[in-house]
């Protein structure tokens, strides 16, 4: 081996660059082994509940010192048993964050300029308790909105009731799942989402959900999977556009055209209805408007069925959506034959222009079957009976405010709707429709600027005179904030933790902290309860709780008072409580409610593991208490618009979400964000996946710099050649590369968002991010990062 | 006269003191029957045993689970404490063998624990299966229920609204109801009589179709078949049914719940008019008590009919206890002398015995002789024996 004089340099170089680097590392160790640091920490493992996604996984967070060190999955919790996700590994990175905002801070300058001044918690809580008392006594309370997504249900009805009390109707929650629930609510008039009963299922029919890496319940379904994996008794069949995690998890993966899901699902009712493969039984006693029916003018109405056999042409569907006609034929069989069998979507397709119809389209198929509410279906859990907070009481002006009218348009001033979109919010702002906004809380991670509307919402956020966030990170939103308030992180904090409906069972997870407040940060619950006890009487009245603990420990004791379920525990415990619970008995594990409130805190939350099937009232809420046809009865309506000529713009974008990172809330996560792009071996970057025939005919290369581009902008990413996405489809990842104002050196934004145009869903308004066509084009540099 | 009437009295009088004397012996014999073989106060404490010594690896329950060997629903059909505890030895080598070839722990048992672990498993028997909700819509329509009582928002007059059920999953709720207002029921109610099952079934159709949209659910606390015995004295069930469990223990009780509700409400109409004959009213159960009482009723023949010491003496000689447990084989230090462990309750005797299957399993072997197993009633009777036995020698061969 020779070495050259050259090589000699860099490597004489590179050593005595590093020495100084050796020694300082030399002492740092000294130092640490001279005090004794690895022995002489005081350990413990605290139960608690992973907030790092919606899931609410039990985990234990092990504490030496007063420092979280490690997380471990809580192997009792009914959801994970035990495990913990990539994301929920990557949790104390949220904790120890360098970005994370360490005191309340208000704003410097012009509303747009990004810099402010550390401010006291006492300071900032008088200057928002006098701005809204000062709204509040000029009658003015319905002026102030209130963004916030799906929180703890304690805290939504602490939001709730601040709200009420203070008196206003604007509760501006925003959920990804609307669209799901207004299919449901269309078809069996429930406003929830139904659970997977995938333990029971034999056969899953998956439209692009991503059950086992995008739901609430992925670490659920996940575990289930695996078991009924090594048994074999489950098909999983996967139409979608792209062959992500879950279609390499199927049995059978189905190429199909970006938006035709929908009508992929009537093609295969319409085999279903055509072969009298559906469940007459379930159907009859069910069901309304399969059969043709007489209406209340005495007019004879064509029913689904009718619907099918007349409009539905499997050939012309089999062209839209791409899927042979055999493929459609086979899964209808396969699907009608095998029990239990059921159709799953998820809220992927709610961004599509004809979405709530693909969703109402592919949940038909469950009725056609009959397995709603039955084995292996889909079900609607029970919810959790927390104890009730005190009935609130309205002055005069909390009435008065109560009374107007939401500002986002939703009907009805119910406070706990969802918001069909944020462009109505903001346009009815700019508008000042039907009146002004004077003052805006935002909650954590509420509003993603990162958005094809995110221009109007900037204009609509300049437009609202105090804007207050509790965000404990910089970002985009809160860069137009006056005051922020910063949230405690779910290491420091207590909360209840339910988890979503999408399970078949309440499980109550309890979120105690592992660790005192970092910082001058404090628990969200904690300042709205100081901020309704500064505004003085009558709004403190409704806020007796001297903390949001005290709060909380008071409604946890409803699930002792309730006689259901139990704390956590063994699954053979739980299975033994699941078999009598169903027969109609429980057995009292605590004494009292002390000893009941003790376990729940050491056991990590409570469960109730029994489902009770066909109980009608619960499942459907229709008026005909039937699941009703009624929305599905034009199928001509499903078909799927793209904008962008498709003579210049060839490919339709794809934009899909990573896997667990649907909520794009993993960019102070380092871990989890290089972790998510280990598939391709891209680590941070965006990339762009092309079919081989496509980027043969484009001559593309992979890893080669390519701009992506549409009507509306454009990106340059670098090109992964990839066999899974279908050539006329190009598929861009998101959730990577976010905008991070707050840290150094922030890297170059590459947002695919900024391709999508204002298309919406034609029924819900729901904004569209899969109906754009782009061109891909070399951009002359390699990609090779 | 005077003199007949004074003999007539006295006579009277010794009947009198003869069939107190008499009633006290029922009496103590009862109680101490009673005090030999309680009644449990929770049967499902044995749940817990079931899990912590891992009978949950091997056995289901309910047919559920995943375990490889008898169910033990099936196993404890039909089998009283004394049948479950021989079929519990007739299969310990066996159990001993899978044990070992899992590699699985033979747990031990206090007498505590075998008390619990039995009353569990006999109990399980008590739990109906779930019902079918379409044929509960059937028997709904046939039994007429359909024509008099409203149900989902369908009104119908004259039977009182069924919606309130929707809530309750357990049976007792309504069955507790039925006979509370026993004296309000029309004829047409009283002629249904209701097969195994069929109230199983009809509940569940009730549970479904009763309006109940926040889908809310009371369960009931199982039964204390302890105080049970006391509701059964307290509503004078004893009035018609005596004032011991023989009656009712030749009844054949051990049924599933909704079983027992069927045969009650099949016979209610006769149970009422025979009461009203004796001028006894239709006696009132709040859900509790109704609880205890079918638990009671379930648990009548738990031990069975008393054993026979002269059979156990048999079956000692017959089954090859006596090659170790003779005086001769104790003398040889093949077995203990029974006579020390005579004073043992039931209970400390069935946990000796399975916690010393290894070294008797050892001493079979090698003595060739054939593992003893226990048909029905045999256990019982051998067991009756030893408590026989005098801890100073007396009967011991």
């Amino acid at each position: 081996m020779s070495l050259k004089r050259r090589d000699f340099l860099k490597i004489a170089g590179g050593i005595s660059l590093s020495l100084p680097l050796y020694n300082c590392a030399l002492d740092k160790l000294s130092d640490s082994t001279q005090q004794n640091s690895w022995l002489s920490g005081i350990e413990s493992w605290i139960p608690t509940v992973c907030q790092a996604c919606p899931g609410g996984c039990g985990i234990f967070v092990r504490v030496v010192d007063d420092r979280a060190v490690k997380i471990e999955g809580n192997p009792i919790h009914p959801l994970n048993r035990g495990r913990v996700c990539p994301r929920g590994q990557a949790g104390l990175q949220v904790l120890y964050s360098p970005e994370r905002i360490k005191s309340p801070m208000k704003k410097v300058g012009r509303r747009d300029s990004r810099k402010w001044e550390i401010i006291n918690w006492e300071e900032a809580i008088n200057a928002v308790s006098s701005r809204l008392l000062e709204l509040r006594n000029s009658e003015k309370s319905h002026t102030i909105a209130f963004m916030g997504q799906n929180s703890s249900h304690t805290t939504e009805d602490l939001i709730t009731r601040f709200l009420k009390v203070y008196g206003t109707p604007n509760y501006i929650k925003l959920d990804d799942w609307t669209t799901l629930k207004k299919a449901y609510h269309l078809t069996q008039g429930i406003h929830d989402l139904l659970a997977l009963d995938l333990e029971n299922s034999k056969y899953v029919l998956s439209f692009g959900a991503d059950f086992l890496t995008n739901w609430p319940t992925s670490m659920e379904n996940q575990r289930i999977y695996g078991e009924k994996r090594s048994k074999r008794n489950i098909k999983i069949v996967q139409a979608e556009p792209r062959f992500s995690l879950c279609a390499s998890r199927a049995d059978k993966w189905i190429p199909i055209n970006p938006g035709t899901e929908g009508l992929l699902a009537i093609g295969i009712a319409s085999v279903i209805v055509k072969e009298k493969l559906y469940n007459e039984r379930y159907l009859d006693r069910f069901a309304l408007q399969f059969e043709d029916w007489i209406d209340d003018r005495g007019i004879k109405q064509k029913g689904f069925k009718s619907a099918i056999l007349g409009e539905v042409r499997l050939d012309h569907i089999s062209d839209v959506t791409g899927v042979p006609l055999r493929t459609i034929i086979e899964v209808a069989k396969e699907f009608s034959s095998t029990q239990p069998a059921v159709a799953v979507a998820d809220y992927n397709l709610s961004f599509q222009t004809k979405g709530l119809f693909s969703v109402l389209a592919i949940h038909s198929l469950n009725a056609l079957i009959g397995n709603i509410d039955s084995p292996g279906g889909l079900l609607r859990q029970r919810r959790a009976p927390l104890g009730d907070m005190p009935p609130v009481k309205l002055d005069k002006r909390a009435e008065r405010g109560m009374s107007q009218p939401r500002i986002d348009g939703v009907s009805g001033n119910e406070l706990t709707s969802h918001t069909d979109g944020i462009e109505k919010f903001c346009e009815n702002i700019l508008n000042k429709d039907p009146y002004e906004i004077n003052c805006l809380f935002l909650s954590n991670n509420s509003l993603n600027l990162s958005s094809p509307i995110s221009k109007k919402v900037k204009e609509a956020l300049k437009n609202i005179p105090f804007i207050v966030s509790f965000s404990s990170f910089l970002d985009d939103a809160n860069s137009f904030a006056d005051i922020i308030l910063p949230d405690s992180s779910f290491f420091e904090k207590w909360q209840e933790s339910q988890v979503s409906p999408m399970s078949k069972i309440p499980i109550v997870g309890i979120c105690q902290p592992a660790v005192k407040p970092l910082y001058q940060s404090k628990p969200f619950d904690d300042v709205i309860l100081t901020l309704a006890k500064k505004m003085g009487s009558p709004i403190s009245q409704n806020f007796p709780w001297s903390s949001f603990k005290e709060l909380l420990l008071d409604r946890l004791k409803g699930l002792f008072e309730a006689k259901r379920g139990s704390v956590f525990t063994s699954p053979p415990e739980e299975e033994q409580l699941r078999l009598l619970e169903e027969r109609g008995w429980w057995v009292p594990q605590h004494a009292s409610s002390e000893a009941f409130m003790k376990g729940l805190l050491e056991k990590g939350g409570w469960q109730d593991p029994s489902y009770h099937f066909n109980e009608r009232s619960y499942i459907y809420q229709t008026p005909s208490r039937k699941f009703e046809f009624f929305s599905l009865l034009k199928t001509q309506e499903i078909h799927p618009e793209f904008s962008g000529d498709e003579n210049e713009y060839p490919f339709i974008l794809y934009l899909y979400d990573l896997p667990f990172n649907s909520d794009f809330n993993g960019v102070n996560m380092p871990w989890h964000q290089e972790t998510i792009g280990f598939r391709f071996n891209l680590g941070w970057h965006t990339w762009v996946e092309i079919n081989p025939e496509t980027a043969k005919k484009l001559n593309i290369q992979d890893k080669e710099l390519v701009w992506v581009e549409s009507p509306y902008g454009k990106i340059k990413v670098i090109v992964k050649i990839f066999s899974g996405i279908i050539p006329h489809v190009v598929s861009i990842p998101l959730g990577k590369e976010e905008d991070v104002p707050g840290q150094k050196n922030a890297r170059k934004i590459i947002d695919p968002l900024v391709l999508i145009g204002e298309t919406h869903d034609v029924q819900t308004g729901v904004l569209s991010r899969q109906s754009t066509r782009v061109k891909i084009y070399k951009s002359g540099r390699s990609g090779n990062k | 006269m005077a003199k007949n009437k004074k003999e007539n009295s006295a006579n009277a009088y010794k009947v009198f003191i003869c069939a107190l004397v008499l009633i006290c012996f029922a009496i103590f014999s009862f109680s101490q029957r009673n005090e030999i073989y309680p009644l449990p106060e929770n049967p499902l404490n044995g749940s817990l045993v079931f899990i912590n010594k891992g009978c949950i690896k091997c056995h289901t329950i309910w047919g559920i689970g995943d375990a490889f060997g008898p169910d033990l629903t099936r196993v404890g059909q039909e089998k009283d404490f004394f049948d479950l505890s021989g079929a519990l030895w007739s299969h310990s080598p066996k159990m001993i063998e899978v044990m070992e070839e899992k590699d699985i722990e033979r747990p031990l048992l206090t007498s505590v624990e075998t008390k619990e672990l039995m009353a569990y498993i006999y109990y399980l028997g008590f739990f109906d299966e779930l019902g079918d909700y379409l044929k509960g819509e059937e028997i709904f329509s046939k039994k007429g229920c359909v024509q008099c009582h409203s149900l989902g928002g369908i009104n119908k007059k004259g039977g009182p609204p069924l919606d309130k059920y929707g809530r309750y999953v357990s049976p007792v709720f309504i069955a507790a109801a039925l006979w509370n207002h026993s004296s309000t029921v029309s004829q047409a109610m009283v002629v249904q009589s209701f097969a195994p099952q069929e109230m199983s079934h009809l509940l569940s159709f009730i549970k479904g179709n009763a309006l109940n949209e926040k889908g809310e659910t009371i369960y009931m606390n199982p039964g204390n078949p302890k105080r049970g015995r006391e509701v059964f004295g307290q509503k004078k069930c004893t009035s018609c049914h005596g004032n011991n469990d023989l009656n009712l223990r030749k009844s054949s009780l051990r049924k599933s719940l909704t079983e027992i509700l069927s045969m009650m409400w099949n016979h209610s109409y006769q149970m009422w008019e025979i009461m009203k004959e004796a001028g006894l009213q239709v006696p009132q159960f709040n859900n509790e008590e109704m609880a205890d009482l079918m638990t009671y009723l379930y648990f009548i023949q738990y031990y069975g009919e008393e054993g026979d010491h002269a059979r156990g003496k048999k079956i000692f000689g017959e089954k090859g206890c006596i090659s170790c447990h003779s005086k001769e084989a104790v003398e040889q230090k093949k077995g203990i002398d029974l006579a020390e462990v005579s004073t043992l309750t039931v209970f400390e005797l069935i946990s000796a015995m399975w916690n010393h299957v290894p070294q008797m399993e050892k001493m079979v072997t090698e003595m060739n002789l054939v593992w003893p197993r226990f048909e029905k009633d045999e256990m019982k009777d051998l067991i009756q024996y030893i408590q026989s036995l005098s801890p100073k020698g007396g009967d011991n061969d």
